[in-house]
């Protein structure tokens, strides 16, 4: 019987317990439920590309792809460019450079003339008693061969068409990128989301920031093209280096011709004597018959000088005359080129930072990623 | 009689911790590496198909009791070795995988705490209708009889609680998106660590987007169409797996785990 009450107590002490566990647990459940939310996994961190409407959508790596693609297909884009530049100026220079080469010999037909001569003479005499610039000789002899205006109108059609087919590759190079990236993306796309909502992803409307970038180069690139400009125009100084290779080659010739002249005149008297004496019956225009007779003389002995000057070294100044074109040329292209791809690897360099720039979510998606891979956690 | 209320505390225990784990899959399931996950899936399948396999016992010993003598070939080819086991097996993997999912993508309290409330609900539904159908029901059927009285009464009220918490729901505006657009809005807000885990929940996403869609184009304007009854039907059967599968996880803490049951030996 006692054995019985013990166990009775027993059986009810353990359904107490049990009941007490029981409530317990349920009430551990009811708060754990009340009070813990779910545990939220959000992924690897993705960038939303809008791309001529479309969506797509990358991971750290995708995009990091992207902008590899992007900084190699626009340092080929520059490669383009910098081919193109040279090509202008080359053919721009080409066609200068052909006008002047014509106007060799009729600088020559000039130089090797009695009017030329006297007009070099009259301008050295200028200069002796300070009616004329010292160099007014140099910069007629290059006027002649390139003409200033001539000059500044072809770099300014150089800085035209240099714009305008940079301004073409521009756009080939960004509709060629847009492909690209398009068909690189084409099994990332992902739907429009629902009207009004908005993904909480960061979004890169690609097209736009491209286009945004371009153009702010291309208005950069003008505005600084003007500069380059400016100071290729400078180049233009280099024209005396003509003048001055063709007056020092002929210098000498004149020098020679001068002590020739006095010569000549030293021979010529006698015959102006003879001259004057054939004039003396004429009476009182006897001495102007006789100025006449030594200034025929004088202009025949002048013409007789340059007709051998010219034959003696005509050829040896038209060589000098086109290495100083040669030389000139070469000056110039290298100066353009220099000028120019300055230009262009400030534009590359820009541009290559804006692409970095504009990466920025990508660069930042792999740093939160490498956070997270640290710590461990979602 | 103190033996059978000990027995209810401890079922009742045996239910809320088995509401706790699945309390634990709500919570972490979007973490859970696929490795763990496929773990918890094992763990449910087994108290599913281990409810399915001693109900179908049940069931098979009750007929062949009445139907077919003991100690004829007939009898022996009836008994189940195999089909049973494989039945629960297959059963238990679906619905635990059903199971697995919906309660990952759970997104309100309110349905949880029907859940959990759910639990310890069933195992005084089951001792209430195992008294009640004792003196009716022939004692070695008697589980199964009260199983279904008791997950038939919880099950429906779990499931009205739920359709009324879904009715209650706001979704958003498909009636002006095309299909792509709809689908892809449930399936890209489902994320989880796991890969596998994330394809399930995605896809499971994917047909809620498919079936809310179809039924804001099919019924634009609400009202008491054939269409709108459909779609609620499909939310309706939708609900009832989720609940049938939950219960069917719980039945181990009624119907009683491998060491204690009544019918060891004699069907197995």
């Amino acid at each position: 019987m006692a054995a019985t009450a013990a166990a009775a107590h027993n059986g009810s002490r353990l359904r107490i317990g049990d009941a007490l566990v029981a409530l317990a647990a349920a009430a551990a459940l009811a708060w754990l439920v009340m009070r813990v939310e779910p545990l939220d996994w959000s992924g690897p961190p993705e960038t939303e590309i809008v791309l001529d409407g479309a969506r797509y959508r990358l991971d750290p790596d995708g995009i990091r792809e992207l902008e590899t693609l992007s900084l190699d297909y626009f340092a080929a884009g520059a490669n383009d460019a910098r081919a193109i530049v040279a090509a202008e100026i080359e053919g721009a220079l080409d066609r200068l450079f052909a006008r002047a080469r014509r106007n060799v010999p009729a600088f020559l037909d000039e130089y090797y003339s009695l009017r030329g001569e006297y007009a070099r003479a009259a301008i050295s005499l200028g200069a002796l008693v300070g009616l004329a610039e010292p160099d007014k000789l140099e910069a007629r002899a290059a006027s002649m061969l390139l003409p200033e205006d001539e000059w500044v109108d072809a770099l300014a059609r150089v800085d035209t068409a240099i714009a305008g087919r940079l301004d073409a590759n521009r756009e080939r190079l960004r509709a060629g990128w847009l492909a690209e990236i398009a068909a690189r993306l084409a099994h990332r796309r992902v739907p429009e989301p629902l009207p009004g909502v908005t993904s909480a992803r960061p979004t890169l409307v690609l097209d736009e920031k491209l286009a945004e970038i371009l153009a702010r180069e291309q208005s950069a690139f003008a505005t600084r093209q003007t500069i380059g400009a400016t100071a290729a125009v400078g180049a233009a100084a280099l024209a005396p280096v003509i003048a001055r290779a063709a007056t020092s080659r002929g210098g000498a010739a004149a020098a020679a011709r001068g002590a020739a002249r006095i010569g000549a005149a030293g021979r010529v008297g006698p015959a102006a004597a003879g001259g004057a004496a054939v004039c003396a019956p004429g009476g009182p225009v006897a001495a102007l018959c006789a100025v006449l007779a030594g200034a025929g003389a004088w202009l025949a002995t002048d013409w007789a000088l340059i007709e051998l000057d010219e034959a003696l070294h005509r050829d040896a100044l038209e060589r000098t005359l086109h290495a100083a074109l040669d030389e000139l040329r070469a000056r110039v292209e290298a100066d353009l080129a220099a000028a120019y791809g300055e230009l262009l690897a400030r534009e590359e360099v820009r541009i290559e930072s804006e692409i970095r720039r504009t990466f920025v979510p990508a660069v930042a998606g792999r740093e939160r990623r490498a956070a997270g891979d640290e710590e461990g956690g979602p | 009689m103190s033996a059978v209320v000990a027995s209810f505390w401890r079922r009742v225990l045996v239910a809320i911790a088995l509401a706790c784990l699945a309390w634990l899959v709500h919570v972490f399931g979007r973490v859970l590496p696929d490795a763990l996950a496929a773990a918890v899936w094992l763990v449910m399948a087994a108290s599913i198909g281990w409810g399915i396999y001693r109900r179908g016992r049940i069931r098979r010993d009750a007929f062949l009791s009445a139907y077919v003598r003991a100690d004829g070939r007939l009898g022996r080819l009836l008994r189940g070795r195999l089909s049973i086991p494989v039945r629960a097996a297959l059963g238990g993997a679906v619905l635990a995988l059903v199971l697995l999912v919906s309660l990952v993508r759970i997104d309100d309290r309110a349905s949880f705490v029907v859940l959990a409330a759910g639990a310890p609900a069933l195992v005084l539904a089951f001792a209430a209708a195992s008294r009640a159908l004792s003196a009716q029901i022939a004692r070695d059927y008697l589980p199964v009889a009260a199983w279904r009285t008791a997950a038939a009464a919880v099950g429906g009220l779990m499931l009205a609680a739920l359709v009324a918490l879904s009715f209650h729901a706001s979704y958003p505006d498909l009636a002006d998106v095309d299909l792509e657009r709809a689908v892809w809005h449930f399936v890209d807000s489902e994320r989880a660590r796991g890969a596998i885990v994330q394809i399930l929940l995605q896809l499971a996403a994917a047909g809620d987007g498919l079936r809310l869609w179809l039924a804001q184009q099919l019924m634009p304007a609400p009202g008491d169409s054939m269409a709108e009854a459909l779609g609620w039907l499909a939310v309706l059967a939708e609900e009832a797996v989720f609940v049938w599968s939950y219960l069917a996880y719980l039945s181990p803490a009624v119907l009683g785990g491998p060491t204690d049951g009544s019918d060891r030996g004699r069907g197995a």
